[in-house]
């Protein structure tokens, strides 16, 4: 990636051709001339960072931007919701490498301290990736916090950062876990001394005057806190002692929160044109995170939600393919709908290559949080049952699930209607015969041959009871004129067939089979 | 003829090994004798016929376990058969997948059984038959699966096995008589043959001694008596593995309790 001809970030492939940062970019093509070097894009940075933003509101609704490059969450209310500080982070973290970008992740009772941390795990990786030759992409940092209480014990805040947008491949270059683990402090203890060893290059007020710093013999933020404030503030800026008094909690935090927009709507443009439609399910994972964090933000489920399939533009444009996905239930899971999805993408039929995905909610419900129960409770089943109707709906399409809809009339073809699973309605209990009824009905009746006078199916069918006389339908030209019968073959089974009577030779028809 | 060999008589043994082997061999649950039923796996729903409960380990159908019905046709009284236990099941929903016609609801209605109850669900591709048995196992929010399929692969159905062993869902697999002669991982196979005012049943296979001779299942109670009294004259063979009636139960080991 270049900005103003000088490459600012590389991936691991081209720092192994020998492409460092700051080289021109026509040295570049001169060493490594099959690296493609792509201009920074601003807008597109700014737009990945909305996303991150928006798919973390799933984890706390007190969210904000520290600059273009960082994001700080309080977290405190949600740490015991997500297994504590642990599990929290690992979540955080799953989700943002979800949407295909790396991070540093700071945890601390201030949000400024927490950023400190996580500036300091960006800085680190950086210099160990260029002792390793990798890739450093420009970083977006993000820092979270919380200061809703102010008790010290439970006064955490949270950092990470996120670093760079263009790239996909954040797995190439994570940091190990090991390294993750250890920003992460709880008590303001702690955190205070884990803040004297950091080294003040990590506080941007202090890398203005880096070279004083380091001429009287500062290295780490314990140095400059040693140094005498009211000489320290008239050589330096008062905003170097309000950050440090800031990261050590003794100066209040205040933050504007992000809000979630009224209406969602993501799009994401793929790298390549895709023309398999099970492709797509990675890009569609990044726009459901995004939509999952918005949903939680918002205290919403979505019922349905369109994903528009963007083809190519231009002189062979081709209308976007609309996929709907409607959901009996309201749902806001995120892997429950990528799962929804796949089955969808397996059926589906791409007309022509996408070249970008944009997902909206259409309707929506407000969410109800689900009551736990130690036992599986009926609800629960119920529950289970339409996500069964919506994963078979997905994969057969809506035709192939049928519901009972019987309806009151004497005609057995018609009495025995079955309903589209997907358009379920309560269906009134209709009065169903008292006669004897066979399990299995034959879709066309089968005309039966006649042999010695008695009707012949596999063997001469003897009749057990009859007749019962139906006669129906002369208002809608289905008339059925019939004489049903109970028959049974020679081997045991029992047939239901029926007799013709307006017909002047009385033909015999096998309508059901007793199961 | 004189044998210089010491000769081990009753007396020389110590008394423990005199016993049968049973008493000092501790068996797992999972572990049966040929002549005894397997009852490890305790779940089950009684059929609602007592012929077939005495014959089935833990009297009744097992859940969790595949169950192959094989049909000589369909329309024999096989959903009769089964009507007793899917009356037990309560209200938990009943997935029909793939069957032979179009279900009648005024006849499972006459059954006492609630239509709303029912989900029928028709596919075009095996495959895809497949695939919505293993999600309705998975899911587990229907009480029982009714599978008709005509032909079907060894590995499809060593993989609906182990769904169905995954899940509690009742799980039959309805197919036809020809089928007998290929093997199959189902724990439980029963051939269906039809009978007059009833069914006739062959356990070709389950986790016990092998079935000796065809149960006669009649609807109604009717001629019940005549069955059972049919059964009762039936010649008992003195081979460990022809017994009509199994062994009685040693399991020292733990038996699985359904939660």
């Amino acid at each position: 990636m270049t900005e103003g001809a000088q490459v600012i970030a590389l991936s691991s492939t081209a720092a192994a051709q020998g492409v460092r940062i700051g080289m021109r970019s026509a040295s570049v093509h001169g060493i490594a001339p099959q690296v493609m070097l792509q201009p920074r894009d601003l807008l597109r940075e700014q737009r990945s960072f909305d996303a991150v933003a928006l798919a973390l509101m799933q984890y706390t609704p007190e969210i904000a931007a520290i600059d273009h490059q960082s994001l700080v969450l309080d977290v405190s209310a949600s740490l015991s919701l997500f297994g504590g500080y642990r599990r929290l982070s690992r979540c955080i973290y799953s989700s943002v490498q979800t949407l295909g970008f790396s991070l540093a992740l700071g945890m601390a009772p201030t949000a400024q301290a927490a950023w400190l941390f996580a500036q300091d795990c960006a800085q680190q990786r950086k210099h160990r990736r260029t002792q390793y030759q990798a890739s450093n992409p420009s970083n977006h940092q993000t820092s979270n916090h919380q200061t809703s209480n102010h008790q010290a014990s439970n006064h955490r805040r949270t950092q990470y950062q996120a670093s760079n947008p263009s790239n996909h491949q954040a797995s190439t270059h994570q940091p190990s876990t090991h390294h993750f683990l250890q920003r992460r402090v709880i008590k303001l203890g702690a955190m205070r001394r884990r803040l004297d060893g950091l080294s003040f290059t990590c506080l941007p007020e202090a890398v203005h005057h880096q070279e004083w710093l380091e001429g009287i013999g500062c290295r780490t933020l314990a140095d400059i806190r040693r140094l005498p404030r009211s000489g320290l503030k008239r050589r330096t800026h008062t905003r170097l002692l309000e950050a440090l008094d800031r990261a050590y909690g003794e100066a209040p935090e205040l933050f504007e929160w992000l809000q979630a927009p009224a209406s969602f709507q993501a799009t994401i443009e793929l790298p390549y044109r895709i023309d398999q439609a099970p492709m797509l399910l990675f890009a569609a994972q990044h726009l459901l995170a995004q939509m999952s964090g918005w949903l939680a933000a918002r205290q919403q489920a979505v019922r349905c939600f369109l994903l528009w399939l963007v083809h190519e533009k231009g002189r062979a444009s081709v209308t976007p393919t609309a996929l709907e996905v409607m959901l009996s239930e309201p749902s806001c899971e995120e892997a429950y709908l990528l799962r929804l999805l796949k089955e969808r993408f397996g059926q589906l039929q791409l007309v022509a290559p996408v070249i970008a995905l944009r997902l909206e909610a259409s309707q929506l419900s407000a969410w109800l949080a689900p009551s736990g129960q130690l036992f599986a409770s009926p609800a629960s089943k119920v529950q289970d049952y339409h996500r069964l109707l919506e994963l078979l709906v997905a994969r057969l399409g809506a035709d192939a699930l049928r519901l009972p809809a019987p309806c009151a009339d004497h005609r057995p073809e018609q009495a025995n209607q079955w309903q589209v699973a997907h358009q379920a309605s309560a269906v009134e209990q209709a009065e169903m015969p008292t006669a004897a009824r066979p399990f299995w009905l034959l879709e066309q009746p089968l005309p039966l041959m006649v042999r010695q006078h008695r009707p012949f199916y596999g063997s001469s069918l003897r009749l057990l009871s009859g007749p019962e006389r139906i006669e129906a339908g002369w208002w809608d030209g289905a008339l059925a004129l019939r004489d049903y019968f109970v028959a049974q073959g020679e081997e045991g089974a029992c047939y239901w067939i029926y007799r013709e009577r307006d017909a002047s030779s009385a033909r015999w028809f096998l309508h059901g089979l007793f199961a | 003829m004189n044998v210089s060999t010491p000769t081990v008589t009753a007396a020389t043994l110590s008394p423990p090994l005199l016993q049968p082997l049973s008493s000092f061999l501790p068996l797992h649950a999972h572990v049966w004798r040929a002549g005894q039923m397997g009852l490890a796996r305790a779940h089950v729903t009684a059929t609602g016929h007592a012929a077939l409960d005495r014959e089935l380990p833990n009297q009744g159908w097992p859940h969790g376990g595949l169950i192959e019905l094989l049909l000589q046709q369909s329309g024999i009284g096989e959903l009769r058969l089964l009507q007793p236990a899917l009356h037990a099941l309560g209200e938990q929903r009943i997935a029909l997948l793939q069957p032979p016609h179009v279900p009648h609801i005024a006849a499972w209605s006459d059954w006492g059984l609630s239509p709303q109850r029912l989900l029928w669900i028709r596919t075009q591709r095996q495959a895809d038959a497949l695939w919505s048995a293993e999600q309705v196992l998975r899911n587990g929010s229907c009480g029982a699966l009714l599978f008709w399929q005509q032909t079907l692969r060894h590995e499809s159905l060593r993989r609906l096995q182990l769904a169905a062993q995954a899940s509690d869902t009742l799980c039959w697999l309805l197919r036809p008589l020809s089928a007998t002669d290929s093997a199959s991982p189902a724990s439980l196979r029963i051939a269906l043959r039809p009978l007059a005012g009833g069914v006739q049943l062959e356990i070709l296979k389950r986790r016990g001694p092998p079935c000796a001779s065809p149960i006669d299942v009649f609807w109604c109670g009717r001629d019940a008596h005549a069955a059972a009294a049919k059964h009762s004259t039936n010649e008992v063979s003195d081979a460990l593995l022809d017994r009509r009636h199994p062994d009685p139960i040693t399991v020292t080991g733990p038996v699985p309790a359904v939660v």
